[in-house]
């Protein structure tokens, strides 16, 4: 008679199969579901703005994703942990994000910019947000007036809230948490444009989308990254630009809207002056 | 767990990607709980695409508090349990024969291709007494450790601990015995 570690193992190897169709039905059910959920409960709190919160979560998902990427591959001879405490050193950075839903849709823009206390200031179509902690202020760019702020700004709350500071290692806790270290970027020699450009590509194992990576070598930080899918030519494209220096006011909404009854002092408090950003 | 949580939290932020990976995780254990439960086939394999499509449901608001293949083997076992009582229900009442309907009836282009071995597990499965299938099935194949089938079965663990191993010896003799003939 078997012993029952045996049968234990015995019942837990006996496997099944699915057939693909069923499981191509159901998950299209499961989307379904999930969308008339998500758009119920659109209607019910947010209107559009929870909607777009999940495309923003969407795209800072593929950023944080492709960062983490960027800091393994900044490795080399260089470890993660210079690469983390490097990325945190810079005290502001900005990045422009493009997105494309297909090869020929017209692309979506949005820029954000981050202090690593947690300061953030987000234009996104008509809009200009600011949050810090959990205080998130937006205003209509056009009139200067308060409007409800872009899921986006309570995207970035709940995370600074989470982990306290902006870092690469809190993107890769929530996003991939051990996962990380399943895919490793390899350099693509063939991609090289020029001997102080690394270019990286990441093949993840569970999904066609592709991620490739342009890090300078030296200061081992990320310049572009781009996610896309070969099925359809869907893209997300985030440009970095790291700075020394910002103005308190930049981040500052009191100021923001006091600035936009003065043109002289607009110009003083939203201006992002390029002398003194730092590759 | 951590995989999980951030399945979880994708999904809370209308990442609808994320339903695949929770599918393709879950999918063959929640069918192999069900199917271990149920003696009618496509009876369990419709409670698993029902559990499925309804957390779909639930998913942008759903909190984890807990294990999420626990959740979901919970909801299959729940359902079974349902199944189960209607079951006893319609024999009751002879419907079973009014309706035409028979266990294990199977549609040909069904939705879970059943190895040799999960047959016969399947089979010695159907042998025991409920709770200790329900308990044999929910601990191996929906991982729940026994203090939580001891509350769903509202039952002390030592209760659960023995209907355990009452199942195990039983489905050994079961699977030997065959193994003999």
């Amino acid at each position: 008679m078997k012993p029952l570690t045996d049968i234990v193992r015995f019942i837990k190897g006996a496997s099944l199969g699915t057939r693909e169709a069923v499981d191509q039905d159901v998950l299209r059910r499961m989307r379904a579901a999930y969308d008339d959920s998500l758009q119920g409960r659109v209607m019910e709190h947010m209107g559009r703005k929870v909607a777009r919160l999940a495309v923003a979560a969407g795209v800072l998902i593929a950023v944080g994703a492709m960062m983490s990427y960027v800091a393994q591959l900044a490795g080399g001879n260089v470890g993660w942990a210079d690469v983390s405490r490097r990325f945190q050193a810079v005290p502001y950075f900005s990045v422009a994000i493009y997105m494309k839903q297909d090869a020929s849709a017209e692309p979506t823009q949005m820029e954000l910019w981050m202090s690593h206390e947690g300061r953030i200031r987000l234009r996104r179509g008509a809009q200009v947000v600011f949050a810090q902690s959990d205080r998130v202020k937006a205003y209509d760019v056009a009139s200067g007036q308060p409007v409800e702020p872009d899921g986006l700004a309570w995207f970035f709350v709940e995370k600074i809230a989470q982990t306290r500071e902006f870092s690469l290692e809190a993107i890769i806790e929530v996003m991939f948490g051990g996962r990380t270290t399943e895919v490793t970027p390899l350099i693509n020699p063939d991609a090289v444009i020029s001997e102080d450009v690394v270019v990286f590509d990441v093949e993840p194992p569970d999904t066609p989308e592709r991620v490739r990576i342009w890090a300078l070598r030296e200061s081992r930080l990320p310049i572009r990254i781009t996610v896309w899918d070969p099925r359809d030519g869907k893209s997300t494209d985030a440009v970095f630009t790291y700075f020394r220096e910002m103005s308190a006011e930049f981040f500052d909404p009191n100021a923001f809207e006091t600035s936009r009854q003065d043109p002289r002092v607009d110009r003083q408090v939203n201006a992002v002056s390029l002398p003194g950003a730092e590759i | 767990m951590m995989e999980d949580r951030i399945l979880v939290w994708r999904l809370n932020r209308g990442d609808a990607t994320a339903l695949s990976r929770v599918y393709e995780k879950y999918r063959e254990d929640l069918l192999r709980l069900a199917g271990s439960l149920l003696s009618d086939r496509a009876a369990a394999e419709d409670i698993v695409q029902d559990v499925f499509v309804r957390f779909a449901g639930l998913a942008p608001t759903f909190r984890l508090t807990g294990s999420l293949k626990g959740f979901l083997a919970t909801c299959v076992a729940n359902a079974a349990r349902n199944q189960m009582a209607a079951g006893r229900r319609r024999e009751a009442a002879g419907l079973d024969e009014a309706l035409g309907l028979a266990s294990n009836a199977v549609s040909p282009d069904g939705w879970a291709i059943h190895s040799e071995q999960f047959t016969r597990v399947r089979r010695a499965m159907a042998e025991l007494p409920v709770e200790q299938r329900e308990v044999v099935t929910l601990h191996l194949y929906g991982d729940l450790p026994f203090r939580e089938i001891a509350e769903w079965q509202k039952t002390s663990i030592k209760t659960v601990q023995s209907r355990y191993r009452y199942g195990l010896d039983k489905l050994r003799s079961l699977l030997s015995n065959e193994e003999q003939e």
